[in-house]
């Protein structure tokens, strides 16, 4: 079963995210900002390693963009898809050499937001 | 009133030619009656002559008669009588003849001498006495001298008389000359006196007509001399007094723009045909310091705008927009054009960079407030259709209550994408990605997607795509998102059953989409406004939720920011017909991901 770390400034967001992901069957693990997503990364084994990071662009004190930047530099190389407000690439900032696999937007759709979830996380 | 300088000319050469023509008439009246007076006189004298020679030669007839008194004095007496009767007609003519004159009395002595003799020597004859023959003698001789005399005083009378006449004739001549003479020095003098009278006033306009001229608005003149200079002089002094307050007029109009000028907060800068400063209002020269007297426009602006704009701004036609300080202010010029005689334009320069600035804040609030509203967006959409996903579980009630939740979130979903949409494309931060692409191929996806929900209401889906369109440089999504409006706008002001037409066809140098519709069509009233925000057609068609109004609001700067244009005509209860056209790729020149960002124009 592919565990998913969602990250989301919004608790509403976080529950509708993780309930609709469970209902799918994935595992769910959530942070509220850039720092939990850290932490939660740092606290997992290999075994509860997430397969696939959902990253809301748009969190305070840290955006999602940083935090994957930060990531990759260390050299984490788990699939990203990063959920965004904005509908275009262009102002969500530079994501070149960040291996970001997809974007979002929001409102989500959620067919779509499964199926990248699905491919992405097929082993 | 004066007198006319004409009237007296006129009555002036009247008297002098009456006086001319008078002395004239009277002197040749004179000399002919001078004439004809010594002929008379003459005549009368040479009458008188030759009575007298008749008086002689019937005394000499008396006297011979009487010859031969003696012998036979019955035939004497006849012949004598008959003498005398003939001496008494002679003496009769010539009496009448000397009758006033100076001969008069001559003849008077003659014929008294003759009366003398007749007393004396004649009538003592015929009666047989024979006075002495000295005394016949005697007296005889009074009678002939006396006659000679008179003959003779007649001539020397006649000679007289001609020195006279000539005397005569010379002196009227004189006279008639000396009057033909004062005749002309006074008609001279007359017309020097008038135009003398003349010659002042018209100095006096001459002067001030010139004074005006020179610009001296004050110049008059005294009106007087002959009716004719005083009508022009009052003329004059009118037109001079109007010209003044013409210029008084136009002086205070003047004023009254200069101070406008001054006192406006917009800059007004007066260019002249090549485009040179004439004049700056101090707000312009606030403004655009730089735009001082004699600097070209064109010069001042070539280094912020492409040499075309600043041509179309001095054309008159467009408003441009500069931004100066390092883009800190931003002015607005537009150009008026001067009229045909003067050329040149008026420029007129606001500041609008406050207006700038609220319009950006304008458009950073709708951008942010649509963000933020992307969220709490998110959530409901989201909460709703998992419990879709659970209706089973939920009353038919409920599960109504759901979708309606689900069907208005995502109707919000779709007018907050529009506004975004609507509020980029005002702050010019909408993009497109070009890419070559073939028109019909994107019809033919949109009509794939529109048929399902047309075949539910029976509506007719026809197209008519030319072959060969030439490829169009235009974002795939977009444009589909274009037509996709056009298409469900249709569907949806159509009745069931409709047929809905989609053609595409190369016109010029573009290619053009037509949507047609036999629908109920669109009033002029609505046809003008179709492509503004918000504007909706007849609500009580279907109050479907989908629509947000802002859908041809959209498709009109989508297809515009793809430099083509989109039109809608429409005939109530007929009709309407939905047209976009986008330029045609020319040649085989193609740019790729060639990225194009709304002018601002």
């Amino acid at each position: 079963m592919p565990r998913v770390l969602i990250a989301d400034d919004s608790e509403t967001i976080l529950l509708l995210l993780r309930t609709r992901l469970e209902m799918e069957g994935y595992e769910v693990v959530t942070a509220a900002d850039g720092k939990e997503v850290t932490e939660a990364l740092a606290g997992s084994g290999p075994e509860s390693e997430p397969d696939l990071l959902l990253l809301d662009a748009m969190m305070p004190r840290k955006s999602g963009i940083d935090v994957l930047r930060e990531l990759r530099d260390a050299g984490v190389d788990t699939p990203v898809l990063i959920v965004s407000a904005h509908q275009g690439r262009e102002d969500i900032g530079d994501t070149d050499g960040l291996a970001v696999s997809g974007f979002i937007s929001k409102p989500i759709d959620f067919d779509e937001l499964l199926r990248r979830v699905a491919e992405l996380t097929r082993d | 009133m004066n007198p006319s300088l004409a009237n007296r000319l006129r009555i002036g050469f009247a008297i002098t030619f009456a006086l001319l023509a008078g002395v004239t008439v009277i002197g040749v009246g004179r000399l002919f009656q001078l004439r004809q007076d010594f002929e008379d006189d003459t005549t009368r004298s040479f009458q008188l002559e030759v009575a007298g020679e008749h008086l002689r030669q019937a005394f000499l007839v008396e006297q011979a008669a009487l010859r031969g008194a003696t012998t036979d004095p019955a035939v004497s007496r006849f012949r004598f009588e008959r003498a005398r009767e003939n001496a008494d007609t002679a003496a009769a003519d010539a009496r009448e003849l000397a009758e006033g004159s100076d001969a008069a009395g001559l003849l008077a002595r003659r014929l008294a001498a003759e009366r003398r003799w007749r007393q004396q020597i004649a009538t003592p004859l015929l009666r047989g006495r024979a006075p002495p023959p000295s005394e016949q003698a005697r007296l005889a001789q009074a009678v002939i001298d006396s006659g000679d005399r008179m003959i003779a005083a007649e001539g020397q009378r006649r000679e007289g008389l001609r020195e006279e006449v000539s005397d005569d004739t010379r002196i009227t001549a004189l006279l008639v000359g000396v009057g033909l003479i004062s005749g002309l020095i006074a008609a001279v003098l007359l017309f020097s006196g008038l135009i003398a009278s003349m010659r002042r006033p018209l100095e006096q306009l001459v002067g001030a007509a010139g004074k005006l001229a020179g610009g001296d608005l004050r110049a008059r003149v005294k009106v007087g001399g002959p009716a004719e200079t005083a009508t022009l002089g009052s003329a004059f002094n009118e037109m001079a007094d109007e010209l003044q307050s013409a210029y008084r007029r136009v002086e205070e109009s003047r004023q009254r723009l200069a101070v406008t000028l001054e006192s406006l907060s917009d800059g007004v800068l007066t260019v002249d045909p090549q485009g040179i400063v004439t004049d700056a209002n101090p707000a312009a020269r606030r403004l655009m310091p730089a735009a001082t007297v004699g600097t070209s426009v064109r010069d001042l602006l070539a280094g912020q705008m492409p040499r075309r704009r600043v041509e179309r701004l001095l054309a008159g036609s467009e408003e441009e927009e500069l931004h100066v300080g390092g883009g800190e202010s931003i002015l607005a010029i537009t150009a008026s054009r001067l009229g045909a005689d003067e050329g040149g334009a008026v420029l007129s320069i606001r500041d609008i960079s406050e207006r700038a600035r609220l319009e950006r804040m304008k458009d950073e609030f709708v951008l942010t407030a649509s963000h933020e509203l992307r969220s709490p967006l998110t959530s409901v959409q989201g909460f709703a259709e998992l419990l879709m996903l659970e209706r089973e579980r939920l009353s038919p009630k409920q599960a109504e209550t759901v979708e309606i939740i689900l069907d208005n979130s995502r109707h919000l979903v779709r007018l907050l994408n529009d506004l975004l949409d609507l509020a980029r494309s005002d702050a010019g931060r909408l993009t497109i990605k070009p890419v070559p692409s073939e028109v019909g191929a994107l019809v033919e996806d949109v009509m794939r997607t529109m048929r399902p929900q047309a075949e539910s209401r029976d509506q007719e889906l026809v197209q008519e795509i030319e072959p060969d369109l030439p490829r169009v440089n235009v974002e795939p999504d977009r444009i589909r998102q274009v037509l996709v409006n056009l298409l469900t706008n249709a569907h949806e002001y159509s009745p069931d059953g409709a047929m809905i037409r989609v053609t595409a066809a190369r016109v010029g140098e573009e290619v053009e989409v037509a949507v047609s519709d036999d629908g109920p069509g669109i009033p002029a009233e609505q046809l003008e406004h179709i492509f503004e925000r918000f504007t909706r057609g007849d609500a009580g068609l279907t109050q479907r939720v989908g629509g947000t109004g802002l859908g041809l609001a959209i498709s009109k700067s989508l297809v515009e920011l793809h430099g083509g244009a989109i039109g809608a005509t429409s005939v109530v209860d007929e009709g309407s017909t939905f047209r976009i056209v986008l330029p045609a790729i020319a040649g085989a020149e193609e740019d790729r991901d060639a990225e194009r960002v709304v002018e601002r124009r």
